[in-house]
């Protein structure tokens, strides 16, 4: 049934979400089967943040055949080892968590226990001193790790920090270079068919028409089709992820760039600091209810480590997500599907596992139900698994300076994270469900790095003995220390193989 | 507590997990049928891993429990017929799309279990433990001798051994207090009993799923349901995952509840798949879970195999599955179209060839 063929496939919208979902499906799909299009407005402009990575975007670059070095060049790029967390737990407090693993399993039994074992018997050593991740990224080192670099810097995972608008225009110029085609307009108007309500053509304001058989929505927070024509409806999770605002600012550079993202916790939010080659980006997330946008603004620029490169940017969102992702012949991605704060840098990754999974269950005009609703049960799990993850940043802090951080230390939180939490707090147990995102390494993490440690251990750690954990232990640090020792600094592998062109302009003016 | 693969096992395994200075372990043995399997008894490839922790190797099971090398496990379904589940891929995927999609584009005559390697060594009664380059891929299991492996597991298990023809419980408050064999008083930290692995349980509609396998300081191991978790190899995987999952959450004494609590869930999850392929293959679809609903809806619109959290059966078992019921895809994955279609119909007839190949080749060297 070749008449049945999705052929048209037309993305409204040129943010990440939009280039990104233009990229991957004009690599797919050949020109001579199908028509990619891409409609933006330059005059609306994209959100221009969201500049922060999980590795998982490695994967990403691979299956477009994106080399790594090419991409880091083009966005201005740095290395992404984790995030520290500055003042979440207590003020004055700080954790890391890493990316790749802590230490490695003994025995067929997670790492973990074993730490938790001595640390019960006094040793105060951080689980963090069992990160490769952690040791590199405080002694601003990075290598990129390779089979013959051995078992511990094989541990090393790592994501990027970018540049938002950059990185548009280079997957801009590779899905253009595969056949996608960019048109230049703003949507006044999306055309509903009267028999079964699929959009049938979107209308721009020169008055073209354009056809499609599938819809990309990735318009952003405001979803112009998906909601705005569709009204497939929202689902508000504010009430256990409060920050509803941001304000963002980019900076000139202090010195070399380091290789984590921190995220400074603040009176009614957290404020990121988000290296790059030629800038620092910043910003503070916060609930208005607890502050206003002006106190905001004021709290982010005493708070900058460089000169600001721009005025100040101010952003509003809702929590949560769209009821239906993918609803009629309409897929929402990015923005438009749903937003969580950015606290660990999921968004991105949400627009990444939307594309990847759309693909798997790529449709045909008719948009059978059944894989439509295979669609949105998969990815309404995924949210729910990383809407738990930020909440337990929340629930678990000591902190009783604000009211804003007396209502997320107090507030209800949802069952699945109780259950969760208390399999940590017994002998940090852990199951990943779902193919959910975070894993064990990330949920202790945080949730040691907030004092929320394990009461007890796997009791199969007591089969070895005490002297042959610490020997195993120390062994680990030592070979942590050794390889950091060896690696090169982060600036001093970017000079060596990806190191973009020096500017002199404001971010994202290059 | 119990005498079949469902005490032993965990003997063994306990056994090869604790460190013999700080535990004992006590197998009270009951007397009787130990499974009822006529004989055999089917291992899945993951079955290595736990041979891995039990310290058997491959010549062992060959010499003491006659392994044969398994490339799908043989279900007896009503009226003689058999269904096989392979332990290997259908075809091979290109640019990232299922062979079932590209096979149903090319519009080739040939049945797509023709194009499953692992299925055809298994009809040719041969075997490669590899497969050639550029062949679809596939993981052998084993074909067991039950009392041969009851007995390599016995050596395995350096338990302290009681035999009982009686075994009593003594509860209160729900935890067991004592076990009484044969008069005789025996007194754990941790109770076992696997003294019913259920296989001659007779009632079809039997819902599998075992909320409560563990409960305070006693844990009920049951290998199998009925003749088809025996057939599928599912028996000897439940009592390893049981074994996994009991390590993971390894209690202290005092039995957390919030671990016994997963332990069910998990085991609750795990029944639950099991329990669908099991409703598949006796076509007793109607009103079925969720789960196996969407998962037959989502193959039969386009070929597509859901998977759901702690899937048990691999994505060809339960292709095969479907095929053998007579529930086929109506439709293809449309990116399958990237591919020539005069390409892909010649790549598919050249898999084909090259896979009778190597059947006649091994077939000619029997
Ligand atoms: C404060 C903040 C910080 C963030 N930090 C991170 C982070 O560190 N890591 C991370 O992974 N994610 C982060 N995100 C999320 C990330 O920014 C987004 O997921 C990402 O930028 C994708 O946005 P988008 O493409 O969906 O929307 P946008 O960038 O808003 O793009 C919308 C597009 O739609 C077009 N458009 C809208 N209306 C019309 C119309 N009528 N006609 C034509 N075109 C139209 C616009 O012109 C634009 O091209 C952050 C988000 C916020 C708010």
């Amino acid at each position: 049934m070749e008449s049945d063929r999705v052929k048209n496939i037309v993305i409204v919208g040129g943010g990440t979400a939009g280039w990104m979902s233009a990229a991957a499906l004009s690599k797919l799909m050949p020109e001579h089967q199908g028509n990619v299009t891409l409609v933006e407005s330059e005059e609306i402009g994209t959100v221009g943040v969201g500049e922060a990575t999980i590795p998982q975007i490695a994967t990403f670059n691979q299956r477009l055949g994106i080399h790594e070095d090419d991409f880091i060049r083009a966005t201005q790029a740095t290395f992404k080892l984790g995030i520290e967390f500055v003042d979440w737990a207590k003020k004055g407090d700080r954790y890391f968590h890493p990316f790749g693993t802590h230490g490695f399993d003994l025995e067929g039994i997670e790492f973990h226990h074993f730490w938790n074992k001595l640390r019960e018997r006094g040793d105060a050593r951080s689980i963090e001193d069992y990160s490769i991740n952690a040791a590199a990224a405080y002694s601003d080192k990075f290598i990129r790790p390779q089979s013959e670099h051995g078992p511990i810097i094989n541990k090393l995972g790592y994501a990027f920090h970018f540049d938002a608008i950059l990185y548009a225009k280079f997957l801009r110029k590779f899905s253009e270079r595969n056949g996608a085609k960019r048109i230049e307009g703003k949507v006044e108007q999306v055309n509903l068919r009267s028999d079964n309500g699929f959009i049938e053509s979107i209308r721009l304001a020169d008055g073209q028409v354009i056809k499609g058989d599938l819809f990309i929505d990735c318009t952003g927070f405001r979803g112009l089709l998906i909601e705005e024509a569709l009204q497939t409806g929202y689902i508000d999770w504010s009430q256990y992820l409060p920050v509803d605002s941001a304000v963002a600012v980019p900076c000139e550079k202090r010195g070399e760039p380091i290789p984590y993202t921190r995220s400074t916790a603040r009176e009614a939010g957290w404020q990121w600091r988000i290296p790059l080659q030629h800038r620092t980006g910043n910003g503070y997330v916060y609930c208005s209810q607890y502050q206003s946008k002006d106190e905001a603004e004021k709290t982010l620029l005493s708070n900058l480590d460089g000169k600001p490169l721009a005025s100040p940017k101010h952003l509003r969102f809702k929590t949560g997500r769209r009821k239906k992702f993918w609803s009629k012949n309409c897929v929402a991605i990015g923005l438009s599907a749903g937003f969580m704060e950015p606290l660990e840098s999921t968004s991105i990754h949400l627009i990444q596992s939307g594309i990847s999974k759309l693909i798997a269950l790529f449709p045909d005009k008719s948009m059978n139900p059944v894989e439509r609703d295979e669609y949105n049960r998969l990815l309404n799990v995924g949210y729910a698994h990383i809407r738990d993850f930020l909440i337990l940043h929340y629930t678990l802090t000591e902190r009783d300076d604000s009211d804003f951080w007396n209502y997320v230390r107090t507030m209800k939180i949802p069952k699945t994270l109780q259950r969760k939490m208390a399999l940590i707090q017994s002998r940090g147990r852990f199951f990943k469900y779902d193919d959910e995102l975070f894993n064990i390494t990330s949920w202790m993490a945080v949730a040691i790095g907030q004092g929320y440690t394990p009461k007890g251990y796997n009791p199969m750690v007591d089969s070895l003995s005490d002297d042959n954990i610490i020997q195993s232990l120390a062994n680990i640090r030592m070979s942590i220390d050794k390889a950091v020792e060896a690696m090169p600094t982060q600036q001093a592998f970017i000079d060596r193989f990806c190191r973009a062109q020096d500017v002199y302009t404001t971010a994202g003016e290059s | 507590m119990g005498n079949s693969i469902e005490a032993w096992l965990p003997a063994a395994y306990c056994c090869a997990r604790l460190p013999s200075d700080d535990y004992q372990i006590i197998l009270a043995e009951t007397k009787g049928n130990t499974g009822g399997s006529d004989g055999d008894i089917v291992a899945k490839p993951s079955s290595k891993n736990l041979h891995h922790v039990l310290d058997i190797a491959e010549h062992d099971l060959g010499s003491k429990a006659h392994a044969r090398p398994a490339l799908a496990a043989s279900i007896a379904i009503d009226n003689g017929l058999h269904i096989d589940l392979p332990f290997g891929h259908y075809g091979i995927d290109r640019e990232g799309i299922e062979f079932q999609h590209l096979w149903k584009y090319s519009g080739s005559q040939k049945p797509l279990s023709e194009f499953n390697l692992a299925l055809a060594m298994h009809k040719a009664s041969v075997f490669l433990p590899e497969p050639p380059k550029g062949a679809p891929v596939y993981n052998y299991g084993y074909m067991l001798q039950e009392e041969g492996y009851i007995n390599l597991l016995k050596s395995k298990a350096r338990a302290t051994h009681i035999t009982a023809d009686n075994i009593t419980l003594q509860q209160s408050n729900g935890a067991i207090d004592k076990v009484i064999c044969d008069g005789e008083s025996l007194k754990a930290d941790l109770y076992i009993d696997a003294r019913h692995y259920n296989y001659a349980a007779t009632n079809t509609n039997v819902t599998y799923t075992d909320g409560n396998a563990w409960q305070h300081n006693h844990l009920r191991i049951t290998g199998g349901f009925d003749m088809l978790d025996h057939q599928s190899g599912m028996r000897l995987h439940r009592i390893q995952m049981a074994m996994e999952r009991l390590f993971k959450l390894w209690p202290d004494r005092e039995f957390a509840a919030v671990e016994i609590a997963e332990y069910n869930r998990l085991e609750a999850s795990q029944s639950l798949h099991i329990n669908d392929m099991n409703l598949l293959l006796q076509q007793q679809t109607q009103g079925c879970s969720n789960t196996l609903a969407r998962k037959i809806k989502l193959f039969e619109t386009r070929g597509r195999i859901a998977i759901e959290d702690y899937e048990i059966y691999s994505k060809a078992e339960w292709i095969a599955a479907f095929c053998a019921m007579g529930i086929n895809a109506k439709n293809y994955d449309r990116l399958a179209h990237r591919i020539n279609s005069d390409t892909l119909a010649q790549w598919i007839e050249q898999l084909q060839v090259a896979i009778t190949n190597v059947i006649e080749q091994l077939s000619d060297k029997k």
